[in-house]
């Protein structure tokens, strides 16, 4: 029995063992987080002209850095998958060095890009009122209807619906474009962080909690 | 509570009254007496208390002193404290002073009476006070100019043998403080409120309560707004009128407002009431018993805009509009859009459009809901600003119920466009059902010099926010020349046709059965499994395949200036995906039919196109000694090409050394066009494409 329990120990350490190896299959190969939040920069700072936080001031909120970057290892990865992703990344170097790029420049998305960037002046007196914000999601929201005069209501609540509308649709297609609709998802929570990053002192933007926060 | 009178209750009145002429007795009784007393040379005399009270009131601190005079008795009345059921909180420092209270053969008169209340929840109250009292039953008693709510307020009451009469005046009240003072939740107490509020009422009644209100009120300056800025008012001003008779415990009468000027936002509502007041009226009866209210007639004017009249029955315990039939009408369909249409379409396909005409509507509402529906039209123009669609000269009439027979609608467009395809007169008969509409009649929509024929149309959810419509179409004889034009291509020429058979539309998406059959360049393209998803929206999707039948290469290098080839050409283009109406996949292939009776030749410039397509760069077959031939023979052409992602494989005969060929040559002198790379990316094909600079047209 005791020898049962030790194979038995072995066989789910070992199921363990493989499972995160697994896990950090996943995370390093199949999404090129780090090219996609270049892409995403790219974008965001694109739409955001003038309006875009200049690098230097660059203060990523705290919440956003940890768990939300596939690219980074996941907290609950102990002693023991940093070694088995070593040994994973010594066994298959090569799925790293072949993460593709990603590629922005599909018509599409050129629409969708010149869209925002047209809008973008529209919205930019909003967003440092504060009546409007960048949402946990990547969108835009009214956070305060109250500091827009009642006669630019409708056409601010017009605007944040386009917007989103190019957003959302943005976000589907970069994924797309790239062969990978199931990107979407983690393309779009990386816009999330980065138009938070990129957004200039002053914005409000909603925190993990979904809480409101002034940057 | 926080009330002083709970103000419309009409036991309130009944109550006040009623302790009004107790106390009004008792202390005249009072004065009665001293009076008597003063007759018999008495100077002054003072009466003090420490408290008198009865069952539903108290008073403390009294001191009542006289002095009779040659002119009367002058009358002074201090109380330190008084406590009332009906009221909200305790009054202090109360002084009453009568100079002259005149004994008249069967009345006491007042008439320079001065009243303090220096303690009391709406503050310091100061007023005149004029009094003529026969009996319990008659009297009469004004409080003039009493400074409440930050304003002027005076009151006359008149009691005649039971029946009574309040008048009211006054000026400027602090709309804020009424509603504190009132207890009032119109609007919410958690709401800002800020304006002024001037009115004339005069109330009257008898021992059975309110029998009758005549009012006009005037507010300036209106402020308010909700906690999150849903319900918003910008310094509006208006007048109301309100005038009711109460008979058996119901109330008939009118209400009339006239909102002058202001801004208005009760989301997602928005009106500038500077240019275009608005106007209410209403004429009905309410029952506080049943909590209904019947209109019987109501009309609201928002020129230009619209103008509303009609009926309802309104359920006040949850403010439902039980039953109403109403009559709209708009000569200005273009305000009316901008003003109150727009803002609910937010997000619709009709968000963004250029309106103008004339509406007329009959509704029918039931518990909140629409039940009935007719409409005419009178040149009426919806334009998409994105330029997605336009329908102008749209006239006829509309009907539409959710129970019954209903009346066909008849609906005429003079002409419009679609992208940028123009349409002419279309006439559509159709019968609506309850959630779609039936057609009575085929629609013929002419386009492009021939017919999309609509034999029929069936739908549901066609209001709601996820239609689904299903119809059958053919297409006949579509000229591909107009099609060539609207869409700025180079001139070709050509015909579409198509049966399809089933075109339904749900879940945004839009499945064609059937096939368009596009005769063109002396051949045939049939276009099949045609699916196109949110064909207006933002970014439309549409996936299609196609084969191609013995198209004349010689006509399509015409028409493209591609340089000249002669032959035939077949192909197919399988799991063609475009989104935004450009390529994103596809799988096709393009050859030189089998059996090919046309002659086979290609120029030096169409060589040195297809060239550039296969490697980037042009053949430069003119710096050669071929370049003194202008023309050469093949023996096929065959291009395949396959689009996934970024990259195309592109591919044609096999060619021994590896390559394939895109035009293998034949005779002498012989050309091959022979290309290497396989992969190449789809973006660097497409630039390649747009350097072949043909003329009339842009590749994009």
């Amino acid at each position: 029995m005791i020898k049962e329990s030790g194979m038995l120990k072995s066989f789910l350490g070992y199921s363990l063992m493989v499972l995160t190896l697994a896990a950090c299959v996943t995370i390093n190969i199949y999404f090129p987080a780090a090219a996609a939040e270049d892409a995403a920069r790219t974008i965001v700072r694109d739409v955001l002209g003038e309006e875009a936080a200049p690098p230097e001031n660059q203060t990523p909120p705290a919440e956003t850095q940890e768990g939300d970057d596939q690219s980074s290892h996941d907290s609950t990865l102990n002693k023991f998958s940093y070694v088995a992703e070593a040994v994973l990344n010594f066994v298959v170097p090569v799925a790293r060095a072949e993460q593709p790029n990603i590629d922005i420049s599909s018509p599409s998305i050129r629409k969708l890009r010149a869209a925002m960037s047209d809008r973008q002046s529209n919205l930019t007196s909003y967003y440092r009122s504060g009546a409007l914000g960048f949402t946990n999601s990547g969108l835009v929201s009214v956070r305060e209807l109250k500091k827009i005069p009642l006669r630019d209501r409708n056409k601010v609540k017009k605007l944040v619906v386009d917007e989103n509308g190019d957003r959302k649709a943005l976000y589907a297609e970069i994924a797309r474009a790239n062969g990978h609709p199931e990107w979407e998802k983690s393309i779009r929570d990386i816009f999330a962080r980065v138009w938070v990053e990129e957004a200039p002192k002053g914005y409000w933007y909603q925190n993990s909690k979904g809480s409101w926060v002034n940057k | 509570m926080n009330s002083f009178c709970r103000f419309p209750k009409p036991a309130f009145f009944k109550g006040c009254l009623k302790q009004f002429k107790s106390n009004a007795r008792m202390l005249l009784s009072v004065c009665f007496l001293l009076i008597t007393l003063s007759a018999a040379a008495v100077t002054e005399i003072t009466l003090t208390t420490d408290k008198i009270s009865s069952d539903d009131w108290s008073a403390k601190g009294i001191r009542l002193s006289m002095n009779p005079t040659a002119q009367g008795l002058e009358l002074k009345l201090n109380i330190t404290r008084f406590e009332h059921e009906s009221l909200s909180a305790v009054l202090g420092g109360i002084e009453f002073h009568c100079p002259q209270l005149q004994d008249d053969i069967d009345a006491y008169h007042c008439g320079q009476g001065r009243l303090l209340i220096a303690d009391s929840p709406y503050g310091p109250l100061r007023g005149v006070v004029r009094l003529s009292y026969y009996d319990a039953e008659n009297f009469s008693l004004s409080i003039e100019d009493l400074r409440v709510a930050e304003g002027v307020l005076s009151l006359s009451l008149e009691m005649d043998s039971g029946a009574w009469q309040l008048k009211m005046d006054a000026k400027q009240l602090a709309l804020k403080t009424v509603r504190e003072y009132l207890d009032l939740d119109i609007p919410p107490k958690d709401w800002q409120l800020t304006g002024e509020l001037s009115l004339m009422a005069e109330l009257s009644g008898s021992d059975q309560g309110l029998q009758r209100i005549d009012m006009t009120a005037d507010i300036a300056h209106l402020n308010y707004a909700d906690q999150e800025g849903l319900q918003v008012a910008e310094d509006g001003t208006g007048d109301f009128d309100v005038s009711a008779r109460q008979k058996e415990g119901v109330w008939f009468g009118t209400v009339t407002a006239n909102m002058k000027s202001g801004q208005f936002y009760s989301d997602p509502y928005y009106l500038d009431l500077n240019p275009t007041p608005l106007h209410l009226k209403l004429n009905g009866e309410w029952s506080p018993e049943k909590n209904l209210v019947l209109l019987e007639h109501a009309r609201l004017d928002l020129p230009p805009a619209l103008e509303v009249e009609g009926e309802a029955l309104i359920d006040l315990s949850g403010f439902v509009l039980k039953q109403a039939k109403l009559r709209a009408e708009t000569a200005r369909l273009d305000t009316l859009y901008e003003t109150l249409l727009q803002s609910i379409l937010i997000g619709t396909m009709v968000d963004e459009l250029t309106v103008s005409g004339e509406v007329q509507a009959e509704i029918e509402l039931t518990d909140g809901k629409l039940d009935q529906l007719q409409a005419i039209l009178k040149s009426v123009s919806l334009d998409d600003k994105r330029g997605l669609f336009a329908m102008h000269g749209l006239s006829g009439s509309l009907s539409w119920s959710n129970h019954g027979e209903v009346e066909a609608s008849q609906i005429e467009i003079h002409r419009g466009h679609i992208y940028q395809i123009p349409y002419a007169s279309i006439s559509v008969h159709a019968q609506a059902q309850e959630s779609g509409v039936v057609l009575l009649k085929p629609i013929d929509i002419p386009l492009l010099g021939g017919y999309i024929h609509i034999a029929q149309f069936e739908s549901q959810n066609l209001l709601a926010a996820a239609p689904v419509w299903e119809t059958s179409a053919k297409v006949d004889n579509l000229s591909l020349q107009e099609l060539a034009t609207a869409f700025e291509w180079p001139v070709m020429s050509g015909e579409l046709n198509g049966e399809l058979p089933s075109m339904r539309y749900q879940d945004q998406t839009l499945n064609l059965d059937g096939a368009l059959l596009i005769d063109i360049f002396g051949g045939r393209i049939r276009v099949d499994q045609l699916v196109v998803k949110q064909p207006l929206g933002r970014v439309p999707e549409m996936f299609a395949a196609a084969e191609l039948n013995n198209l004349d290469l010689e006509q399509i290098t015409q028409t493209f200036s591609f340089g000249h080839i002669e032959g035939g050409l077949d192909g197919w283009v399988r799991g063609l995906h475009l989104l935004n109406w450009e390529p994103v996949a596809f799988d096709a292939l393009f050859h030189s039919p089998e059996d090919d009776d046309l002659p086979h030749r290609i120029s030096q410039r169409a060589v040195d196109n297809l060239t550039s397509i296969g490697n980037g760069m042009g053949s430069g077959l003119q710096n050669t000694f071929l370049g003194i031939f202008k023309e050469f023979r093949y023996n096929r052409i065959q291009l395949s090409a396959k689009l996934e992602g970024a990259l195309a494989e592109l591919d044609g005969i096999d060619h021994p050394d590896g390559g394939y060929y895109l035009v293998k040559g034949a005779g002498l002198p012989r050309i091959d066009v022979i290309a290497r790379n396989r992969r190449v990316a789809w973006k660097s094909l497409v630039e390649r494409l747009k350097n072949i600079r043909v003329e009339g047209m842009e590749v994009r």
